[in-house]
């Protein structure tokens, strides 16, 4: 039995329901309630037809007691015991009873010798006492049951007794025995601690029942829901803050409400319950991690209402725009001297205008767009209803300049009419609740004139939000949202184009959190941060045609310089970084090895190897995890010359022996067998740099890591090692001492 | 070319009974958007993939007779198995993960190579566990942009045992990258050779049955509608876009120990709108288009080229070419000759109803046909996301012209069944019509100067098997359009030709 979904609309039925209770009691029991003295209304002996007719209609709302123990009182096999003939349902025990409903139990429960295992949720904040007295007198006297009424003034000493209780009772607790300790659950399994918390203080299963089949009609499932295998964000919000009204899933409709959980679970018991959900009942959808929660924790902290579900659910094939419409402007020859969003431009007589019927924008609908001599403004205008508090993003793409206005307030601009830039531009702006008013410029002085515009809704991936109509060839579907999150026990390891490298590089989402990027061209790991990974929307919708932004925090830009140098005397400075794409002299990528799921790079370095390995480590004590890495050369000689750069910023200093604060965002630590290493200026910059110390080695590299040098497998060569790792500046030092 | 079909159809006849029974039992994978006249002869199949995965089969090959190999756009690589059951038997399982874009796949020598959009990498499985380690950097001499049209398709080795990687332009427009626009091959030594100029954006790369070596190109900048294009060593095809990389591209064969084969930058026509014929004199060394795609008539983006490999277990095409087309979610057939020297022929509708848009083809041995689509950023009209499916014959030979000769004075049909020697023999039952393309820098073309042909006689062999078609005004340079909507077949005097339509491309008439 449950009815928290149903927290709205209970204030609105309950007046008339006292309202016609008033009416048989009479003048008596008006003023009674005011003067808070009903305890002296009693029913005696027999239950009332009053009482009855309270708990009969509690009882029977939509998605209360009756949604799980039925019209019968029968419950249901092995989840919910039945209350028509159950003992402890027509004991004297009333005060158990109160406080089952007050505050909720969770099972296994035995009842007549059979067990039943779910979660009941506690009703104390939706029910009054009395009508908590009332629906355990209608349980007491229907079905057969026989038993002595429960009156308000049993239930009132219960609540006030337990004022502070959140969680459900466990069976245990109501028989007396100790109850069990929370600390001891082992939280180092997400998904089995999870399903602890699923069945138990996270009270999950009380509405989307053990199997997540949910309670049809009522309580959607959790089973096979897009909801909950679909965009992260999504899930994190409503359990975070709730969700209600109308939403359909998996082809039912649901109307009820969710209360958050916010305010009961903390980020990390939040993480492995969805974690758990996300792969239960034939799921199979990646974990949530504690940060994931805390960041949207964080960010919607004035929150305290339950999402309304429209805000939240996708609607295929409808544009949110309404009256969209357009004009294009006559310019003249002297365009280059007009800038957009300027009064000027707007006081420019139309050439062409129209609308969109089907609230689209749709480029090759406008008019005059094709006239290839003349330089081309247009100027879209529209309206739209956001339908909750949300940052939103927005997005466009063409050649030529654009400004996104709303309300009155510039979200993106690039004005300048004479630029034939291609462009990606993108804003985002917290919209309230209500209608909303864009205004697009968009301008080229050539005959390019393609551009997209969409905006999403930041916490949902929905293409439909989207302006420009997905039927045109001219839409780039972008989805904000698309972020890849890495299994427990699997890092995404990803090929393409990134931030702050050239055109060639993999980047790599770990689940500790951490993730970083490397650059083939250069051979050198350039990128190291933390929390969210990529968003892959850009390369996974519409066209691939991005450098993927890294979107989570801390980021650490290592140096660009290559990673290994031959320094014909150690006072040579180390060479400038190459440009993008550009490849250092004597460097070659060879390629990588996934080792345990993760990619080892190797390079040719002049006659040597290189073998680049990145391995995440975790934190202490669950902290922020840091980056161990080792560089490896293999030569067929000894080369005095080679030496490792380890680091570089704008200031490095030396914490203690091997450990190296740079620009006061990382350390570097170095392990035990790296070499000295000495911080050398080199113009404005400090470089960490540490030279080989080689040992003798059968090479063991495979025939396809020698093809480009004139080493040979299992002849006899030389190794020199770098071990590192690097640490967030706000991590504790103690951490690698102890590896 | 085969020019014997008798063997063929033999081997069709008898496969017919043998997969009657199949027929039933597999109607519930059938595809619901085919065309219910097509089932009849090829069903089309929709294979469920990995849940969960969003696959978008863009590049496929075969590794041995029964096992595939299927690269997703995502980058994701499946070994696929059980390939020729029911398609619910068929089996994935994950081989690589996180490729940039792969559109080419060969599997040669226990690596698997994968054409990505910045480099050609190759896989290896080296410690057995069934999941590639080994991501090796096989060649990375092409440029490239973060552009999203530099989609690079992937052939297997060639009778030199080169691969062929056919390289789109940036923007399919320009070349700020070496050998964007051009087709390049790639040694056993992983060796990039410039081989051939003038690629403007390829849709799909293969061999024909004799081993020679086609592209698709796009509708755009000197390409006035779809071509079918011959990749020969040296060769131009006809996109200027490129040719900015001829002296770069012969320096880099000299260095690599190559005698230039390749020639000089040919420049482009002082005229701005000229015609293929006038670029074959202009330039020796371009190649005429094989095949003349009529834009919307035969689709809007031709795609994957193989050949029928299965001697009939496919029906009675087998050694014909198939193609895919994103745009109208079909697979057209198309009968290749040489004449003269030079390599054209006929395109026919196949099968349509694809459930997105068909990009990887592979043609198995067995005579299944496997057809991977995605539309993403470039539509369809199937209209789901990402396809994968099997095209299989049902056994029953469709009533259809086999090939289209050109003649001195006309052309030859050949059919699958014989024709009503009544309305075949009638030159009324056909209609002949013809018209090309501009040759420009600006993109595409109308169709230009529109000619119609008259067909004077048309003889019905003894055997009903053929037709001689005599046609007055055959135009060299022209693609020749021929309706055939009057032609019945001898079995059944109602029934037409499944498609009573094809394209001849004249590049050539023979003495």
């Amino acid at each position: 039995m449950s009815v928290h979904f149903q927290r709205g609309g209970f204030a609105a039925r309950s007046r008339p329901l006292f309202a016609r209770l008033a009416a048989p009691l009479g003048l008596l029991i008006v003023p009674c309630v005011g003067l808070l003295s009903c305890g002296r209304v009693e029913f005696d002996p027999g239950p009332s037809p009053q009482a009855l007719e309270m708990g009969r209609d509690v009882y029977n709302r939509p998605g209360s007691c009756v949604t799980c123990h039925q019209d019968d009182g029968g419950g249901t096999p092995a989840m919910i015991p039945p209350l028509a003939g159950n003992p402890r349902v027509i004991g004297d025990d009333t005060e158990r009873l109160a406080k089952v409903i007050l505050h909720g139990m969770h099972g296994p429960v035995e009842v007549n010798g059979e067990t039943y295992s779910s979660v009941m949720v506690g009703q104390g904040e939706m029910l009054s006492d009395l009508e908590v007295a009332s629906v355990l007198t209608y349980i007491r006297n229907s079905w057969g049951n026989e038993a002595l009424p429960v009156l308000e003034r049993h239930v009132t000493p219960v609540r006030a007794a337990h004022a502070e209780r959140k969680l459900p009772w466990t069976v245990a607790e109501l028989n007396g025995e100790p109850a069990p300790d929370l600390a001891a659950v082992d939280t180092s399994d997400p998904i089995a601690w999870g399903e602890s918390l699923y069945m138990t203080i996270a009270q999950c299963a009380s509405c989307h029942m053990p199997e997540g089949q949910g309670v049809s009609g009522s309580y959607p499932p959790l089973a096979k829901s897009p909801w909950v295998t679909g965009d992260i964000e999504r899930l994190i919000k409503v359990t975070l803050h709730g969700v209600g009204g109308e939403m359909t899933i998996l082809g039912n409709t649901y109307n009820n409400e969710m209360p958050g959980q916010g305010d009961l679970l903390d980020d990390e018991q939040i993480a492995a319950t969805l974690t758990y959900i996300r792969q239960a009942w034939g799921n199979n959808a990646g974990p949530v991690y504690p940060d994931q929660v805390a960041a949207l924790r964080e960010r919607f902290a004035d929150r305290h209402e339950p999402w309304p579900a429209e805000a939240l659910a996708t609607a295929e094939g409808n544009s949110i725009l309404e009256n969209v419409r357009y004009r294009t402007v006559e310019l003249g020859d002297d365009y280059e001297a007009y800038r957009l969003n300027t009064p000027e431009l707007d006081a420019l007589p139309t050439l062409h205008e129209g609308v969109f019927a089907d609230n689209f924008i749709e480029p090759n609908k406008i008019e005059g767009r094709f006239d290839y001599d003349a330089p081309f403004v247009v100027v879209l205008e529209a309206e739209f209803e956001a339908p909750a508090e949300d940052l939103y993003k927005f997005a466009q793409e063409g050649q030529g300049s654009a400004v996104l206005v709303i309300n009155d307030e510039v979200v993106f601009a690039k004005d300048d009419i004479s630029g034939k830039h291609w462009q990606g531009q993108t804003g985002e702006k917290l919209l309230s609740p209500g209608r909303h008013k864009i205004k697009f410029y968009y301008g080229n002085p050539d005959k390019h004139r393609r551009f997209r515009l969409s905006a999403i809704a930041d916490s949902v991936g929905r293409p439909q939000w989207q302006w420009t109509h997905q039927k045109t060839n001219v839409i780039s579907l972008s989805n904000p949202a698309f972020i890849l999150v890495p299994e427990r026990d699997r890092p995404i390891v990803l090929r393409g184009r990134f931030e702050g490298m050239g055109n060639l590089g993999l980047a790599v989402g770990h689940p500790l959190r951490v993730n970083y990027a490397y650059d083939f061209a250069r051979s050198q790991l350039i990128r190291l941060w933390r929390g969210d990974f990529v968003n892959a929307a850009g390369v996974w919708f519409g066209r691939n045609d991005k450098h993927l932004p890294n979107i989570g925090e801390g980021l650490i830009e290592l140096s660009l310089r290559q990673p290994l140098a031959h320094l014909a005397s150690p006072a040579d400075p180390w060479p400038d970084a190459p440009a993008k794409n550009a490849v250092p002299d004597g460097y070659d990528l060879i390629g990588h090895r996934k080792v345990d799921r993760l990619p080892v790079f190797y390079s040719r370095v002049s006659d040597a190897v290189l073998v680049d390995r990145i391995d995440p480590v975790p934190g202490v004590d669950r902290g922020p995890a840091s980056v161990a890495r080792t560089l490896e050369a293999t030569a067929s000689t000894e080369d005095p010359t080679l030496y490792a750069l380890l680091a570089e910023g704008a200031s490095i200093e030396e914490q203690s022996p091997g450990v190296y604060a740079i620009d006061g965002t990382h350390r570097v630590v170095l392990g035990p067998n790296t070499p000295a290493a000495t911080i050398r200026q080199q113009g404005d910059r400090q470089l960490l740099v540490s030279p080989a110390e080689w040992s003798p080695i059968t090479i063991d590299l495979g025939a396809w890591a020698l093809k480009k040098t004139d080493m040979q497998p299992d002849s006899p060569g030389f190794r020199a090692t770098w071990e590192l790792e690097y640490q967030w500046i706000d991590q504790p030092t103690q951490a690698s001492a102890e590896r | 070319m085969d020019r014997s079909t008798d063997a063929g159809l033999g081997r069709t006849l008898a496969a017919c009974l043998l997969t009657a029974l199949a027929v039933v039992a597999m109607a519930a994978a059938v595809s619901a958007q085919q065309p219910e006249s097509e089932r009849k002869y090829y069903v089309i199949e929709d294979i469920p993939t990995p849940e969960g995965v969003v696959f978008e089969a863009g590049a496929m090959t075969m590794m041995s007779d029964d096992r595939m190999a299927v690269a997703t756009r995502r980058g994701d690589v499946y070994l696929v198995d059980h390939l020729f059951g029911p398609v619910a038997d068929i089996i994935f399982t994950e081989f690589a993960t996180g490729l940039d874009e792969p559109l080419g796949l060969v599997w040669k020598d226990d690596w698997l190579y994968a054409s990505e959009h910045t480099q050609l990498v190759r896989l290896k499985d080296e410690d057995g566990d069934g999941v590639a380690d080994i991501y090796e950097t096989f060649n990375d001499e092409w440029g490239s942009t973060p552009d999203y049209h530099e989609y690079n398709f992937l052939a297997p080795p060639d009778k030199d045992g080169n691969m062929w990687a056919v390289l789109c332009l940036t923007y399919s427009s320009s070349s700020p990258a070496y050998m964007r626009g051009w087709a390049v091959r790639i040694t056993p030594e992983g060796e990039m050779l410039p081989s051939v100029a003038g690629i403007r954006s390829p849709g799909g790369v293969g061999y024909d049955a004799n081993g020679e070596l086609f592209y698709n190109d796009n509708q755009g900048l000197w390409n006035g509608t779809n071509h079918l294009k011959h990749l020969k060593l040296g060769s131009h095809a006809g996109n200027h876009s490129g040719n900015k990389w001829y002296d770069k591209a012969k320096a880099d064969l000299v260095a690599k120990g190559y005698e230039d084969y390749l020639g000089d930058d040919p420049g482009f026509p002082e005229a701005e709108q000229t015609r293929n014929e006038d670029e074959r004199k202009r330039n020796p060394r371009f190649v005429p288009p094989t095949i003349a795609y009529p834009f919307n008539l035969m689709g809007r983006s031709p795609t994957g080229i193989v050949w029928d490999n299965s001697e009939g277990k496919f029906g009675p095409f087998a050694g014909q070419m198939f193609v895919g087309e994103i745009t109208h979610s079909q697979v057209n057939r198309i009968f290749l000759e040489e004449v003269n020297g030079v390599m054209q022929g006929a395109v026919f509708h196949f099968v349509s109803g694809f459930k997105s848009g068909p990009v990887g083809v592979v043609m198995t041995e067995e005579g299944y046909m496997f057809v991977g689509q995605t539309n993403r950023g470039w539509g369809s009209r199937g209209n789901q996301p990402y396809g994968f499916e099997r095209v299989r014959w049902t056994g029953e030979v469709p009533f259809e012209v086999h090939e289209m000769r050109i003649e001195p004075d006309g052309f030859t049909l050949t059919f699958t069944e014989p024709v009503d020697p009544a309305t075949a023999g009638d030159p009324a039952s056909y209609a002949m019509k013809s018209w090309t393309y501009w040759y420009q820098a600006g993109y595409g073309s109308p169709e230009i100067d529109h000619t119609d042909q008259t067909i004077t006689a048309a003889e019905v062999a003894d055997d009903g098997m053929s037709v001689r078609l005599t046609v007055e005004g055959v135009v060299q340079g022209h693609l020749h359009e021929l309706k055939m909507e009057g032609v019945r077949s001898a079995e059944d005097p109602e029934a037409g030709l499944w498609h009573p339509v094809g394209y001849y491309t004249v590049n050539e008439i023979p003495e």
